[in-house]
């Protein structure tokens, strides 16, 4: 009798059990279902497919999921392990040892082997536009089947992170591609997805790489770790129009869709069946003087820093999805300072006045350069030019195309002032050819920021190199060399049926699945 | 637009005075030339008083008031700078009937320079009309963009791109007229009279390709608005920050779900006007076309 | 007849000749740099340079153009910076989606503008007639691109009823293709429904003031019918010259509506190319447009002779 209760209790209880379980099963995020096709709406169209051709957002945005490196970043924007799974460095500090992972196929089936290794780097270093970055490295030699030894000129701080730089990605393509001109390499790697098909301005199709081999158990994050491919197929449709973006994910064209407008969030919110995600930071815009002008003199550029309001240019540009601070550098990343905050934002009238007095001012006219191809700019700049005026400078916008605006730039004598922006930065050494004297583009010169970057490019501890790039951002403030406005966030979109999406600095479809 | 322009002028066209009162007599009369034209003093006189009848300084952004919707303050909202898009579209009138007016004088001037010596002598028209030809060939926004960004954003090179491109209908539209004029038997009986080519050219041929210039050149008119917004929306129009109703458009095209006011009153504004000289152009057909009663 | 043809075509080289000579130029003197926006701002000289002498734009201009030339008229427009590709293989990608639109765009056109210019002829002055006109009057007093946003915003966004964008062949998918196409369509086409409306409108007045329509009717003969078509037929003419013109206008306002609606014809590789300086493509996808719109002014003319036999071809 007894027994007969504690069975069926147990059995009850058992039941009762499953029960919750099934019950509780949908509200938990299920497992990644395999197959399906992502259509993704990017912003731009790629000029190339080629990783090694250009640092255009549209080549990276696609590629990494097609290509992989020997080392990339994770999530803090420390350099991880990819293809190769672990390196060396000699005492010298000159001499770098990759150890490549074993059995990673390339999709036409081949394994993955130190001589396209090798290849792949001499071609980076033949033809690459960022190859200057490993002007370094005096040899690329194979060691062994899956051994790669680099070894430098000198002590080079900023090395691996050259290594691991997604943009202008030195993606490890096979052996074949070494002497094959730009745009003329088959797009063979090693990613979670393989290349299918490039329809320019209508898409590229990309389909799961059955025989992908993850990169560790771990998850990273980042651009690092364990990726998987669940989705069968991802379209990657170039739509430049904001609206049209916008439109499309509404409408359930689209399943992802990147850089929507902060001006339509409103309506995106409200709809259920889509989930919107702020990627902030992604970039920050700036403003450079020209120093061989009229800003050589440091009052007037001093009068400039000291006039602007970044919290309204934020309001306006972004329609205020950003963050105003000073650091160069993101506070989510490791190189995070808010050393010269002081003479950030100060949007103080009065004394930008007193300090054009001070430079002897007499409004003359001030030609600044913006374009139209980057809406925030462009905004940016027209808030500028009301503030400027406020203070009695007497600017002049000039409004050209990207290319346009860049071509007036390469003219000394044609602008005073230019808007850009600086994308998400995974090293300070990026930043360093701003201001060398050699490689800048403004006119600066200064043997003070000279020694200051040469001094970080010989410290490898990071205690160090934070120290030393702390004060080159403290001289770029006191000495008004360009000014930067604001963090700037982003927004992407994606449908409610999409899993596992996590906003980064870049898009990332892999570890994606659609529900049913 | 017809190309084939009456030829039968004797009736309206002898001594000038005349005709101008007989012109202006008919067109008070036509319903289509009245509307148009009253819908175009309308906004020239907006456009003239803007200072006046601005509310706010069109250029003056107030941050803490942007993209608000119309209200007592601000009759027409703001756009995402807090601006007043009021006074933006009464001064927006201003560039844009400006880029309109100008196109016409410059076609019209391109009309008669081109087209009076591409009738008149077989040997010119070829080569002219050829060049002509290759002009309108070109897809017109593309000829813009282009124009615009070889000779820079400013809004006068507006003005010149868009005269090239409706130059060469204008030309057109002269050159026919002479052509049909020439064969008439009283100007071919002056030419016999050895009268001088610019004599005959100026008083008798000219005078004849007047009424389908004059109608040509309102819708030239019409077209430079709109072209003028089309290219602000591609970003080769008139330079920030003054305004152009094509400016104001095109910077509010991305608000137009949640605030569709930036885009309503200039798109209206540039019907309006483009709607008035349409019928005005219209009725300044019918009444110069002694053929067509309305 | 034959010979009227070939003169004609004949004619056209020396056009077609100027078009390639101010496209070359006019793409030249846009300032901008394909090597620069190919590398990204942050590029050296010394690698833009390195870049330029590969795309072959370190030599003379007049060089550059010979060469061009050269090879343009054997039907090799060389290859686009950008895409990596031919671009006549580029243009023939794209030319399809491009003739599709100003096709259905016309057809759209032409369906509402001639029954209307007709009915508001018929019967001048009266309700019809006003409806007509004003309705023709706002089509063409509109610029396309806010007719195509308002559109998308009501059709697309609050109805749902029709895609917003994207592009897919009739010959795959009929219908899916027919809706992606209408709106683009009907903003393309409705400036130029609005004017073959009123062109038919004055035409058919005309005609129908004839002598010979006036007797048959005051006879009390055929009125519709017979008499009708006659009418018709001659009221036809003038509408033949607008079509010819309306193509050419359509292929360039595509432009602007392919923006709109991120159709990925033509008009929106053109200006990408343009945006990029993607040199090959454009000159070629311009020297392209001129020869359609040639080729339709030529068709056109040649129309005309089936409707007015008091036309000949010496």
């Amino acid at each position: 009798m007894l027994r007969r209760r504690l069975v069926l209790g147990t059995l009850a209880l058992l039941l009762a059990g499953i029960g919750l379980a099934v019950a509780a099963a949908p509200t938990m995020a299920g497992a990644p279902i395999t197959g399906g096709t992502l259509r993704a709406a990017l912003t731009a169209s790629a000029p190339s497919l080629d990783p090694h051709s250009g640092t255009h957002l549209a080549i990276r945005e696609i590629g990494l999921h097609i290509f992989e490196g020997l080392l990339t970043f994770d999530s803090k924007f420390q350099v991880v392990p990819q293809l190769a799974e672990r390196w060396e460095v000699s005492r010298d500090g000159k001499a770098y040892t990759f150890h490549l992972r074993k059995g990673v196929k390339f999709h036409n089936g081949r394994e993955m082997t130190a001589e396209d290794v090798k290849a792949s780097v001499d071609r980076f270093r033949a033809i690459a536009p960022r190859r200057n970055e490993l002007d370094a490295v005096d040899k690329v030699e194979i060691a062994g089947p899956t051994t790669i030894r680099m070894t430098l000129t000198r002590v080079d701080a900023a090395f691996l992170a050259a290594i691991a730089n997604p943009i202008c990605q030195l993606a490890i393509l096979p052996k074949e591609a070494a002497d094959k001109p730009i745009n003329k390499a088959d797009l063979v790697g090693t990613g979670p997805y393989k290349f299918v098909e490039w329809i320019p301005d209508r898409w590229v199709r990309v389909a799961r790489f059955v025989d992908y081999k993850p990169e560790g158990k771990a998850a990273v994050g980042g651009l690092g770790g364990a990726r998987h491919a669940y989705a069968d197929e991802i379209r990657f449709v170039p739509v430049p129009e904001p609206g049209a973006r916008v439109a499309g994910l509404q409408t359930g064209e689209y399943d992802f869709a990147d850089f929507l407008p902060s001006a339509s969030m409103p309506q995106l919110t409200g709809d259920r069946s889509l989930r919107v995600v702020r990627l902030g930071p992604q970039n920050y815009p700036t403003v450079y003087f020209n120093h061989t002008g009229r800003f050589k003199s440091l009052k007037l550029r001093q009068a400039v820093q000291a006039a602007l309001n970044m919290d309204e240019i934020m309001q306006v540009a972004n329609d205020g999805d950003g963050r105003v601070d000073p650091g160069f550098y993101f506070k989510e990343q490791v190189w995070y300072t808010t050393a010269g905050g002081k003479l950030y934002n100060q949007k103080n009238p009065a004394r930008a006045k007193q300090l054009l007095q001070e430079a002897g001012y007499k409004g003359e006219p001030i030609a600044f350069v913006t374009n139209t191809s980057y809406d925030y700019m462009y905004k940016a700049a027209q808030v500028i030019q009301e503030q400027l005026k406020k203070i009695g400078m007497n600017v002049t916008l000039g409004v050209y195309d990207w290319p346009g605006s860049l071509a007036v730039r390469k003219d000394m004598t044609k602008w005073d002032l230019f808007t850009s922006s600086h994308s998400t930065r995974f090293d300070p050494s990026a930043n360093d050819f701003y201001f060398r004297a050699q490689t800048t583009f403004f006119g600066y010169n200064n043997p003070k920021m000279e020694t200051l970057l040469d001094k970080a490019g010989a410290a490898v501890r990071f205690d160090d190199r934070f120290r030393i790039y702390e004060e080159v951002q403290r001289l770029i403030y006191d000495d008004a060399i360009m000014l930067k406005l604001y963090d700037h966030y982003t927004w992407q979109g994606h449908s409610a049926k999409l899993q596992g999406y996590g906003p980064w600095v870049m898009v990332r479809l892999w570890d994606v699945w659609r529900e049913k | 637009m017809s190309e084939t322009p009456n030829v039968d002028k004797a009736r309206i066209q002898g001594p000038n005075g005349s005709a101008v009162r007989e012109v202006i007599r008919r067109l008070r009369r036509n319903r289509l030339a009245v509307t148009g034209l009253s819908l175009l003093a309308a906004v020239v006189t907006a456009a003239a008083l803007a200072g006046i009848l601005a509310p706010q300084d069109p250029l003056t952004m107030t941050v803490t008031d942007r993209i608000k919707p119309p209200s007592l303050r601000h009759l027409m909202g703001t756009d995402n700078f807090g601006r007043d898009i009021f006074s933006r579209v009464l001064y927006g009138a201003r560039l844009s009937l400006e880029v309109g007016a100008s196109v016409m004088v410059l076609t019209v001037a391109a009309g008669v320079l081109l087209g009076l010596p591409s009738g008149y002598f077989p040997r010119l028209d070829g080569p002219i009309m050829r060049v002509m030809d290759a002009m309108m060939a070109f897809p017109a926004i593309l000829f813009g963009i282009a124009i615009m960004a070889v000779l820079g954003p400013k809004t006068v090179n507006v003005v010149i791109a868009l005269s090239v491109v409706y130059a060469p209908r204008t030309v057109r539209i002269v050159r026919a007229s002479v052509l049909a004029t020439k064969q008439l038997d009283y100007v071919e009986a002056v030419r016999a009279q050895a009268a001088g080519h610019l004599r005959v050219l100026l008083r008798h041929i000219l005078p004849n390709c007047l009424s389908p210039l004059v109608v040509q050149a309102t819708f030239n008119f019409a077209y430079a608005v709109l072209a003028e917004a089309s290219l602000s929306f591609v970003g080769a129009g008139a330079p920030p920050p003054t305004p152009s109703w094509g400016n104001i458009l095109s910077d509010g095209r991305i608000y137009m779900q949640n605030a569709p006011w930036i885009t309503v009153f200039p798109g209206l504004a540039i019907a309006f006007t483009v709607l008035g000289l349409n019928l005005a152009g219209d009725g300044l057909r019918d009444v110069l076309d002694p053929r067509m009663k309305t | 007849m034959i010979l009227y043809v070939v003169r004609r075509l004949v004619g056209v080289v020396p056009v077609l000749a100027l078009v390639a000579v101010t496209s070359f130029l006019l793409v030249y003197l846009v300032p901008g740099d394909p090597a620069m926006v190919m590398l990204g701002s942050d590029a050296t000289p010394q690698q833009i340079q390195e870049l330029r002498a590969q795309m072959g734009l370190d030599r003379s201009l007049p060089e550059q153009f010979v060469l061009w030339l050269g090879q343009a008229v054997r039907g090799n427009l060389g290859e686009s910076f950008f895409l990596g590709r031919p671009v006549t293989q580029a243009l023939v990608e794209r030319l399809p989606a491009t003739l599709q639109l100003a096709v259905l765009s016309l057809v759209f056109s032409l369906l509402i503008g001639i029954p209307a210019g007709i009915v508001a002829a018929v019967r001048q002055n009266s309700w019809w007639d006003e409806v007509v006109m004003v309705t023709a009057m706002g089509g063409i007093s509109v610029p396309s691109f806010w007719l195509g946003l308002a559109m998308i915003l009501v059709f697309s966004v609050q109805l749902g009823w029709l895609p917003s964008g994207g592009y897919t062949p009739v010959w795959e998918d009929f219908w899916q293709g027919i809706r992606t196409l209408i709106l683009p369509a009907i903003s393309l086409g409705s400036m130029q429904a609005a004017l073959i409306a009123r062109m038919t409108r004055s035409s058919m007045l005309e005609v129908l003031r004839q002598d010979y329509v006036r007797t048959a009717k005051a006879k009390g003969l055929g009125w519709p019918g017979v008499t009708l078509r006659h009418a018709l037929k001659n009221a036809m003419i003038p509408v033949i010259t607008t079509i010819g013109t309306a193509f050419g206008v359509l292929l360039g306002g595509a432009v602007i509506v392919e923006i709109v609606f991120t159709y990925p014809g033509l008009g929106r590789l053109v200006v990408l190319a343009v945006q990029r300086r993607d040199y090959p493509l454009v000159q070629g996808a311009l020297l392209l447009a001129s020869v359609i719109y040639v080729l339709v002014n030529l068709a056109v003319d040649l129309l005309y002779g089936v409707f007015d036999p008091r036309i000949t071809y010496e």
